[in-house]
Formats: structure tokens, C-alpha cells, sequence
């Protein structure tokens, strides 16, 4: 009787082992799978299983590729974007997707009730969604319409050539009224949750994994490999990697910073530049960082290719600026390390050798590395400004919370791009941008982003550059530390359909087992 | 002899000094090879946590970035530096010519980490520097870290274990001897503590109290203060509710003596035993909730450390650099360990009941 129980038992290992072919460490706890409100790439990892918008990105290039909508076409003058939905095209429970779900899934993200931190997106190229997301205007106004069932038409705001890469995001994935209205918040809960995407949400145990099956409505099903993925919270990135080793995690997002000298050395390590930037937010509006020079004294106390070389060692660009270099960008200057000028940015701006300056919090998530960059530069400014700051980690929910309601000083901050494009970047930083949580505000900035938006080519790329240079070398509205790198465990012999890209998105459904 | 007007006779009406009960077990304690090894290591202890800022150590803060992750050793910390950087260029050597192309960027930036760290050690004064217990992830000495370490979590054991003996002892000791519906009130308010659960306590008082720039450490204190003393106080009452009805108390109440004096007097030093074990007990406890808020961003905070969160940072590169959890480990499980060899000898020493055994 026991050995027949032993066995069953044995089987039943064996079989929920097997039963997730790819199991991923995903770092935290995702903050939120409504694709209008998820922010963080703990949760948009997700999102990419269980939801597919009009493109997705290009698990090579990241550029985006044909997905909900089987082709598109733009006008003449680039205002007017028309996609053609495909037919086979099902949502999770059966129901076609039409065009008016869009419409309506683009409307809730602007919807100002909804409180989306990525309606700025939407409201940068679309015509009307501005002034709707303000308030100020009617939604009939928002340049988006069903002409049928299965074609959508977009009005842009200027002739924006990156327009379609941007709808693989999250913000313009389409929406299910019908569930959302039945279920209200609840509607991302494991069996009321409806979506386009490869897979469907199965299970969801806060802090402990979400299970995703593959979505068999799926119009591309039969390309779809992998029976089910596991996703992972843990932001214990030791731990996560000691999985990885032991066999039990095929895919570790991040790595451990710790062990960065073994980590390095191996074969399955896969590190490449990536299109974000590190940087430290400070809040805009209040003292001390109202004034600029203290904003720059911190900029040039902190030696960020030092921090780069001696303590990460993972392929990370330190960096003055935030745009990474791209075609036809070249990156502005900004402030750098410069002990010197630090003391006397200080000093102008009423503080000498730091006195006077008031006790400060750092605030950033609990995560190994983020640790030792913030005691590096608790370090940096006690020894070149000779300021004290005391840190603070939080959990990953509560430190957004605090991040986005704009309630710290001094915090961690990174961004990564939507789109390849440097519009991803410096429209955080509009006024009113749901991401910008140092509430940095510049008219001028402003005003030569919305003029960057009508215009195209050559003359855009400097328009930008511009709106760059006054954001960093004249206001230095944050503290950028270095470009992001991607640095995942995987093992590339073993898995398909994984590939090194800018952006680091890799959507699951191009991934199979070799 | 006059003059010793309290002095005592012995059966050969010889005058004797009377023995304390202090004396006595202090009498006791130096038999006690153990206890009192131990009692000289948390001497010892004490006295390098105390002197720490006068000791010639290097300060616990300086972050000398060339000498990350350095081994124990009594050799300069330069040499000891191009060793490791030196073996590091081998191994990347190695994967570079099987071909891993972007493994290349590294191994010339070590290469000239190489170049450099050779100039240092003929420049650089910080590379004859010495670090016995070896270097952490920013190139700290980890003697000073571990030693400003030991502070903090000795100060959080003994606040609480203060609070702990001073307000739990004084509460479950009126609350077990007039009993009543004081003692009812007592214990229902303990109860209530108890119902509270820490963590939430602490973050409660974190949201009240904290300030902008100011550390946690001094509502961890209070949060610990608050919490440590519950238990002792069940355990006190306990004790005293089974002796207040002995013979000795009946005797001392019937010539005369006040509540206080039985208390203080008669029935905790029978209940010491007791008092004292919990004690030595619940300091490693302390030490332990403190180390574990500390994880949670509630307790120390950089560039202070505890040995909580030393451990829990070597416990991440254990396999790498074994000497980052060692040493403040080793330093925490000593320290432990005599606090309970102690805590036993002391014991024995005050337990009125072991006193015909030698």
C-alpha cells in the first residue's frame, strides 16, 4: 500500500514537473495584468503571453511585426493609418476581435478614470486623445474608428513613421467590454480574464507564480509550441539563480549582480545592449531638488564609469544622457563627473561643502543590485558633496505606488523603450506624462516634443536633440547612471526562438524547445 | 571589630561577613570553567563594540573600489588585488579563445585593471592596506563591518532583553502575586499585544514616526521594546502565582512584610532561574527579528550594518567568497553560543535551589 502510494506520488512529481514546459524567473510580483495598467516589465512580460495587440515585436529586431492585424497602410501625407484586422483573429473565449474593440481598449487607457500611466503614449500621436485625456475633449473626437468590423483607422497628429512599432505595445492592445463590464477590476482574475494573446491565464498565487496555457482559440495556434509556462515572482535574484543552476528555472530575467565574475564566464549567460537607461529620479518640486544646481551637483559627484567597471561588469553604458545612441541620434553631453564642479553647483545653489543641506531618502527597491548602487552613491555624494542621505528599500507594489503618487525625494528609476525610437525616452518627461515622477515641467521641452511629433526626418532627429539638451545640460531634470543591458540566463541550445534585442521583449510565443 | 555592626556569627562564634546572594553566585559562577570563558569572550566583546571608534580599523565606510571582494589575508590588499584580477584574466582568456566574442570587452578592462592595480602598488598607499577578515562587494574592510556590526545587534539584544527583564518581570510579577482583576486586566492587555502581530507594529510606527532622511534604527528599538517583554511577563506570573502560597511567604507575611518586600525579596529570586534562562534565551531572538526586519528595509540601513544583514549579503555570494558570510557568522555564532553558556552558568550560579550542589 505505501509503495503503490510512493509511486503515485513519484508519477504525480513527474507529471507536474512536466507540465510547464518553460518556467521562468520573473523577478517581483507583477503589479498588474490589465494591459492599460501595467508599467513595470515584470508584468508586461506576462502580458505578452496572454495578450497580442494590432503588431508584435520582432523576437530579433524588435521592431514590430504584423500580429492581430494581418497588414496595414499608411496615407500619402503618413496622418492616416489604416490596419486590416485578421479574420480568424478570436479573443480566449470564442468571440471574433473586431475593430471596436480596439476603439474601446484605446479609449479606457485614455479614459482619464482609468488612470493609465501610458495614456501620454496614445495621447502623444493620436489626434484628439489629448484633449480627451485631459477633459477637455469628447472621445467621438480620439482619431480612432471602426470603419467595420475589421478595419481600423488611426489619425495621427503629425506624420509619425514609428506609429505602427508602437501599437505592439501594451497601451493599444484591444480590450474586452464584456468582461471588463461583468467582472469591473476583477476581470484579470484566472478564469474571467479574456485575451488575444498565445496563451491563457490559468492559475495566478500572489508572490508565488502565475501559470499560462496556450490559448488554443489562437488565430497562429498551430505555431504556438509551448504547452504552458510558468512565470516566477521572486526578486531575490540569488536565490533565482541558484534555481537556474539546479535545473528548476529554464529562464532567469536578470541576473544576480553578486556573482557577476562566475556569471560572466558562462556559456548560457546572454548579455547586449539594451534600449533604457538607469537613472535616479528626483522629485522636481520640492526642495532641495527644486533648485537646478542641486540636481547638477548630484549629476557630477557621482562617477558612474567606476561604478560601471568595478561593481556591475555586466555590459552597462555609463552615461550622461538618457537616449541611447541611435541612427541619426547622437546623444547629448549632460553633466559628468566632475568632483569639482559638483562642490561649486553646490555651493551656488546655497549649500557649501553640503552644509545646511537637508536629511534625505533614497528610496529603491528591495533587489541585490539596486543595493550596491545605492550604497555606492550614498558613498559617492558623502565623499565629493559631503551630503548624508539615508537609504530605504521597498517592495516592488509599494515602492511604484510611492514612485507614481509622487510622494519621495530621491528614488531609483530605470526606463526602457517601448519602440525603437527616441520619442520612447524623452516623452516621459512631457508634463502630465503618467511616467514622469519627478514631475519634471518645461514649457520649452514641451513645446519642442509636440513640434518634433509634426515634423519628420532630419529635422525631427534635431528637434529632439534639442529638447534633450535642454532637458539635461540646462534643467538636469534626473540624474542619469548608464544604459541598460540585457542580461538573461538561458541556455540558447536548448531553446528556440529566443534572441538577444534591444528592447529585451521576448514574446513567448516564438519560443520552443530544440 | 566593632564597627561591623551588621557582621554575622558562624557556629565557632567566629564573625563572618554575611554573603549576599550576589556573592555567592558570583562564587559559584567562577567554578564554572564555561561560563566563565564565556562570560570573558562577551567581556571581550563588549569592549571592542565600545572602543570601536578609537581601535586602529579602517573605516567601516570606505569604499575602495579596486579592492572588491578580496580574500582574508595578511598580505597587502594591492597584491592580493592583482592575484585575483590576474586569475580573473586567465579564466576570461580562456573563454575568449573558445570564442566568445563578447567576453572581449571584459578582458581588456581587466587587462588594464592588471596595469593599474601594478602602478597602485607601487603609488598608492591604500594598497599596503591589510584586510584580515577580507573585503566586501565595494571593497570594505569586513573587520570594521563586522565590528560596527556587532554594535548594533548587540544594542538590539540588550534593549530588548532590558525591556524585556526590567518591564516584563515588574508587570507578570504584580499581575501573578495580587491577581484579581489586575492581574485580569494585566494579562488581557498582554493577550491583546500578543494578538498584534510585530511586523505590523513596526511598520505602524515606521508610518507615524519616521522622518525624511532619518534612520529606522530607533523605532526598531521601540518596536522591539514593545513586543520583548510579553512573554517573560506570562512566565514570571506563572511562577509567581505557584510560589506565593509557600511557606516561606506565608512566613514572611505574617511578620509584617509589605507586598513589595515579598516580591522583590522572596519570590523573584526563586524565580530567577527562570527569569534568567529566558533571558539568555531570547537575546539570540532578538538578535535574529532584528536581522530579519532589516531584510525587509525596516531595520539598519546602509552604511550601517548589522550582523543580520551581514549574513544575509554573504549568504548571497556564499559560494564565490565564502569569507563575506563567514566571518561576521562566526563572530555572531560565538557570540551566541556564550551568551547560552553564560546564561546556563548564571543559572546555576542564582538558583537558590541548587545551592547544596557543587
Amino acid at each position: 500500500m505505501k509503495k503503490s502510494l510512493f509511486v503515485f506520488l513519484a508519477l504525480l512529481a513527474v507529471f507536474s514537473v512536466g507540465a510547464q514546459d518553460l518556467i521562468i524567473a520573473n523577478g517581483a510580483e507583477p503589479a498588474s495584468l490589465d494591459p492599460a495598467l501595467m508599467t513595470d516589465t515584470t508584468s508586461s512580460n506576462i502580458g505578452f503571453a496572454l495578450n497580442e495587440g494590432l503588431m508584435v515585436y520582432d523576437p530579433r529586431t524588435s521592431k514590430g511585426i504584423p500580429a492581430m492585424a494581418e497588414s496595414y497602410s499608411t496615407s500619402p501625407d503618413g496622418m492616416v493609418v489604416t490596419f486590416n484586422i485578421r479574420k480568424d483573429a478570436l479573443w480566449s473565449d470564442g468571440t471574433p476581435v473586431k475593430a471596436q474593440d480596439f476603439v474601446y481598449g484605446w479609449l479606457r487607457t485614455l479614459n482619464p478614470d482609468t488612470a493609465s500611466e501610458y495614456a501620454y503614449m496614445l495621447t502623444m500621436v493620436i489626434k484628439g486623445a489629448a484633449a480627451y485625456n485631459e477633459g477637455k475633449g469628447p472621445a467621438s473626437d480620439v482619431g480612432v474608428k471602426a470603419v467595420d468590423d475589421k478595419t481600423l483607422q488611426v489619425t495621427l497628429v503629425g506624420p509619425a513613421a514609428y506609429f505602427p512599432d508602437m501599437t505592439a505595445h501594451h497601451a493599444f492592445e484591444p480590450a474586452p467590454k464584456w468582461a471588463i463590464d461583468k467582472h469591473g477590476s476583477n476581470w484579470t482574475k484566472p478564469g474571467n480574464y479574456v485575451g488575444t494573446g498565445a496563451y491563457i491565464l490559468k492559475e495566478w498565487k500572489p508572490q508565488d507564480y502565475i501559470l499560462v496555457e496556450k490559448n488554443p482559440k489562437y488565430w497562429d495556434a498551430k505555431n504556438v509550441k509551448l504547452k504552458s509556462i510558468k512565470y516566477l515572482a521572486s526578486d531575490n535574484s540569488t536565490t533565482n539563480y541558484k534555481m537556474y543552476k539546479a535545473g528548476a528555472v529554464d529562464w532567469q530575467v536578470g541576473i544576480t549582480v553578486d556573482l557577476i565574475d562566475e556569471i560572466m564566464l558562462r556559456k548560457d549567460y546572454q548579455v547586449s545592449a539594451r534600449f533604457g537607461t538607469y537613472y535616479l529620479s528626483v522629485n522636481n518640486t520640492r526642495a532641495p531638488f527644486d533648485n537646478a544646481n542641486v540636481r547638477k551637483a548630484f549629476a557630477a559627484a557621482i562617477d558612474k564609469k567606476t561604478l560601471v567597471d568595478k561593481v556591475l561588469k555586466g555590459g552597462q553604458i555609463p552615461t550622461d544622457a538618457f537616449t541611447p545612441a541611435m541612427v541619426g541620434y547622437t546623444p547629448q553631453p549632460g553633466v559628468g563627473y566632475d568632483p569639482a564642479a559638483a562642490k561649486k553647483y553646490l555651493a551656488a545653489a546655497g549649500y557649501p561643502d553640503g552644509k545646511g543641506f537637508p536629511p534625505l531618502t533614497y528610496i529603491y527597491n528591495t533587489n541585490e543590485g539596486h543595493k550596491k548602487i545605492a550604497e555606492y552613491i550614498q558613498q559617492q555624494l558623502k565623499t565629493n558633496l559631503g551630503i548624508d542621505i539615508t537609504l530605504q528599500n521597498m517592495e516592488w507594489n509599494a515602492f511604484l505606488d510611492m514612485r507614481s503618487k509622487h510622494d519621495f525625494f530621491f528614488a531609483r528609476h530605470g526606463w526602457i523603450g517601448d519602440y525603437l525610437d527616441p520619442n520612447t525616452m524623452l516623452d516621459l518627461f512631457i508634463t502630465g506624462s503618467g511616467n514622469n515622477d519627478g514631475l519634471y515641467s518645461n514649457p520649452k521641452f514641451d513645446a519642442a516634443i509636440q513640434a518634433a511629433v509634426r515634423s519628420s526626418g532630419d529635422a525631427r532627429m534635431k528637434l529632439l536633440m534639442d529638447a534633450e539638451n535642454l532637458l539635461l545640460t540646462q534643467d538636469q531634470a534626473f540624474i542619469p547612471i548608464y544604459h541598460y543591458s540585457n542580461q538573461d540566463m538561458i541556455d540558447t541550445n536548448k531553446w528556440g526562438g529566443w534572441y538577444p534585442n534591444p528592447l529585451g521583449y521576448h514574446p513567448p510565443k516564438f519560443i520552443y524547445k530544440k | 571589630m566593632s564597627q561591623k555592626l551588621n557582621s554575622a556569627v558562624n557556629e565557632f562564634n567566629q564573625e563572618m561577613k554575611p554573603v549576599s546572594l550576589w556573592a555567592d553566585a558570583w562564587k559559584r559562577l567562577r567554578r564554572n570553567k564555561m561560563a566563565l570563558v564565556s562570560l570573558w569572550v562577551v567581556g571581550f566583546y563588549a569592549l571592542v563594540a565600545l572602543a570601536a571608534p578609537f581601535l586602529p580599523l579602517h573605516d567601516y565606510r570606505t569604499q575602495t573600489l579596486s579592492h572588491t571582494n578580496l580574500r582574508p589575508s595578511f598580505k597587502p590588499a594591492g597584491q592580493i588585488a592583482l592575484e585575483a584580477v590576474e586569475a580573473q584574466v586567465i579564466l576570461l582568456q580562456e573563454r575568449v579563445d573558445a570564442g566568445v566574442e563578447s567576453l572581449k570587452p571584459n578582458l581588456e578592462r581587466t587587462l588594464l585593471e592588471v596595469e593599474s592595480l601594478k602602478a597602485a602598488l607601487v603609488n598608492d598607499p591604500a594598497s599596503k592596506n591589510v584586510y584580515i577578515f577580507g573585503t566586501d562587494y565595494l571593497g570594505r574592510d569586513m573587520l570594521a563591518k563586522t565590528i560596527y556590526g556587532a554594535r548594533i545587534s548587540m544594542m538590539v539584544g540588550l534593549i530588548g532583553t532590558l525591556t524585556a527583564v526590567l518591564v516584563g518581570v515588574i508587570i507578570g510579577a504584580i499581575s501573578g502575586y495580587i491577581g484579581g482583576w489586575l492581574d485580569n486586566l494585566l494579562m488581557r492587555f498582554v493577550d491583546i499585544m500578543y494578538g498584534l502581530p510585530y511586523m505590523l507594529i513596526v511598520i505602524i510606527l515606521m508610518a507615524l514616526f519616521r522622518k525624511e532622511g532619518q534612520s529606522s534604527i530607533v523605532i526598531l528599538f521601540v518596536g522591539i521594546a514593545l513586543v520583548s517583554w510579553l512573554t517573560i511577563a506570562r512566565v514570571v506570573r506563572g511562577q509567581i502565582i505557584s510560589l506565593k502560597n509557600s511557606e516561606f511567604v506565608e512566613a514572611a507575611r505574617s511578620m509584617g512584610a509589605g507586598t513589595g518586600r515579598i516580591i522583590f525579596r522572596h519570590l523573584l529570586p526563586n524565580a530567577l532561574g527562570v527569569i534568567i534562562i529566558f533571558t539568555s534565551l531570547s537575546l539570540p531572538s532578538f538578535i535574529m527579528s532584528e536581522s530579519f526586519l532589516s531584510f525587509l528595509g525596516l531595520g539598519v540601513s546602509a552604511p550601517l550594518s548589522s550582523w543580520g544583514s551581514l549574513v544575509s549579503e554573504g549568504a548571497n555570494t556564499m559560494e564565490l567568497y565564502p569569507w563575506q558570510l563567514l566571518a561576521p557568522a562566526i563572530e555572531m555564532t560565538i557570540f551566541l553560543f556564550c551568551m547560552n553558556f553564560l546564561g546556563d552558568g548564571l543559572r546555576d550560579a542564582l538558583d537558590p535551589q541548587s545551592k547544596n550542589r557543587t
